[in-house]
């Protein structure tokens, strides 16, 4: 179906392409194959490890909020409209470094925690202990949020590379290769087939020679056939004048004939000469 | 699907969408950010803010190249779900965690949503 051949022009210096670009492929393609699993393994051990993550986060979190429940029961509505209002600069903020995974970058978070100031503006007497319990939940819940952020980002990123590489491997498996491989046999059956030409071609050269020879000798024959008659006639003229000089006269045109012989000879071998010429010469050209 | 290639970086801010008390509890970390009133990364959603209001907000926070991770209660991500689902950018990502008083939805999270289909078809 989409293993249409590509538009070349049957020769040996493109087969030899052909199978150089054949071979890179492949190599290509194992190489690829590789990456995807490798990416694909990753990928697996995360799945579960972000499910996992995904329920502990959700019970956390319900956790922390249960914690400021406390700390607002405490110090009253007046904290969350505190600590709105009281903030300024962040103390905590993200790093986000980069992960290598077969050639795959992706990120991770940290957290980086500078709290050298905020918590100190909070404290608001007795509640004071029940508003630290609850930062440090929610801390700890962010810590875990953090996690979760990373494997969700290089879950995404993992899953779009995975596909990036899968549809590179099937294309060339499904594809590149076939594309390629029926080019060459096409070129390899195309450059059989000029080979079984030429030769037929060859034959036929020198079975139109050997006809032409056969010909030139046929008129030859002929020819002195003729010579021979009009010979004769000239000879029965002269029969009358001295019958001794024809028996002389027949034993040479026997001599004529057994040289005609020889020269029938060299002509049938010449042809075959001719031929093994050719393929020599054929074997020399390609 | 982006191209872009991801730079190490150190100065990157979280941000939130939700109800008063998960936003205290997240503030109270020092995560909050509001120099500027229009430019904080928190936004407080109760009966008062329109749906209109967390959209822009939604908006501005998945623009902003200093945000890293978006937090956001499941029910306003509920409400703004049409954004969540067509969101793809993977930086900044958007994690949904449970609101006050409900249980968490595993199926509705866009990320569970993807991650369970991919279970099924392994098993």
């Amino acid at each position: 179906m989409t293993s249409k051949r590509l538009n070349v022009i049957p020769s040996r210096m493109v087969l030899m392409q052909l199978r150089l670009r054949q071979k890179g492929a492949e190599q290509g393609y194992k190489l690829l194959k590789k990456k995807s699993d490798a990416l694909t393994m990753k990928f697996r051990s995360m799945l579960n490890e972000i499910a996992d993550k995904k329920e502990k986060m959700s019970e956390d979190i319900k956790d922390s909020v249960l914690k400021l429940s406390k700390a607002k029961y405490v110090t009253g509505e007046g904290l969350v409209h505190n600590v709105i209002e009281s903030v300024q600069q962040p103390s905590t903020t993200i790093k986000m470094g980069v992960e290598n995974i077969a050639g795959v970058r992706i990120p991770m978070f940290d957290m980086i925690n500078d709290s050298s100031e905020g918590t100190e503006l909070r404290g608001l007497g007795k509640g004071r202990k029940q508003i630290k319990n609850a930062e440090k939940k929610f801390t700890s819940s962010l810590s875990l949020l953090i996690k979760l952020a990373s494997l969700q980002v290089a879950f995404v990123t993992l899953d779009d590379a995975i596909k990036k590489t899968n549809r590179r491997v099937n294309a060339l498996e499904h594809v590149v290769l076939p594309r390629l491989k029926t080019t060459i046999s096409f070129v390899n059956s195309e450059l059989d087939e000029q080979e079984r030409e030429e030769f037929y071609r060859l034959k036929k050269v020198s079975d139109k020679k050997k006809i032409k020879l056969k010909k030139a000798f046929l008129e030859k024959q002929k020819r002195e056939k003729e010579k021979r008659k009009q010979q004769e006639e000239l000879m029965g003229f002269n029969e009358m004048e001295n019958e001794k000089e024809i028996s002389i006269d027949k034993e040479g045109e026997e001599g004529e004939e057994g040289d005609e012989d020889e020269d029938l000879n060299v002509y049938d071998s010449d042809p075959e000469d001719l031929l093994s010429q050719f393929q020599d010469n054929e074997e020399i050209i390609f | 699907m982006s191209k872009t290639r991801y730079q190490p970086r150190e100065d990157l801010y979280f941000a939130i969408i939700g109800d008063r008390d998960t936003v205290t509890g997240f503030l109270l970390t020092g995560m909050g950010n509001s120099v500027l009133k229009s430019n904080s990364n928190f936004l407080v959603v109760d009966q008062k803010t329109s749906q209109e209001e967390v959209e822009q907000t939604f908006h501005r926070l998945t623009n902003d190249e200093n945000i890293a991770i978006i937090i956001i209660n499941q029910t306003i991500a509920n409400t703004i779900r049409h954004l969540i689902d067509s969101y793809e950018k993977t930086i900044p990502t958007v994690i949904e965690i449970p609101s006050k008083n409900k249980k968490f939805d595993f199926s509705t999270d866009y990320i569970m949503g993807k991650l369970q289909k991919m279970l099924k078809k392994k098993k």
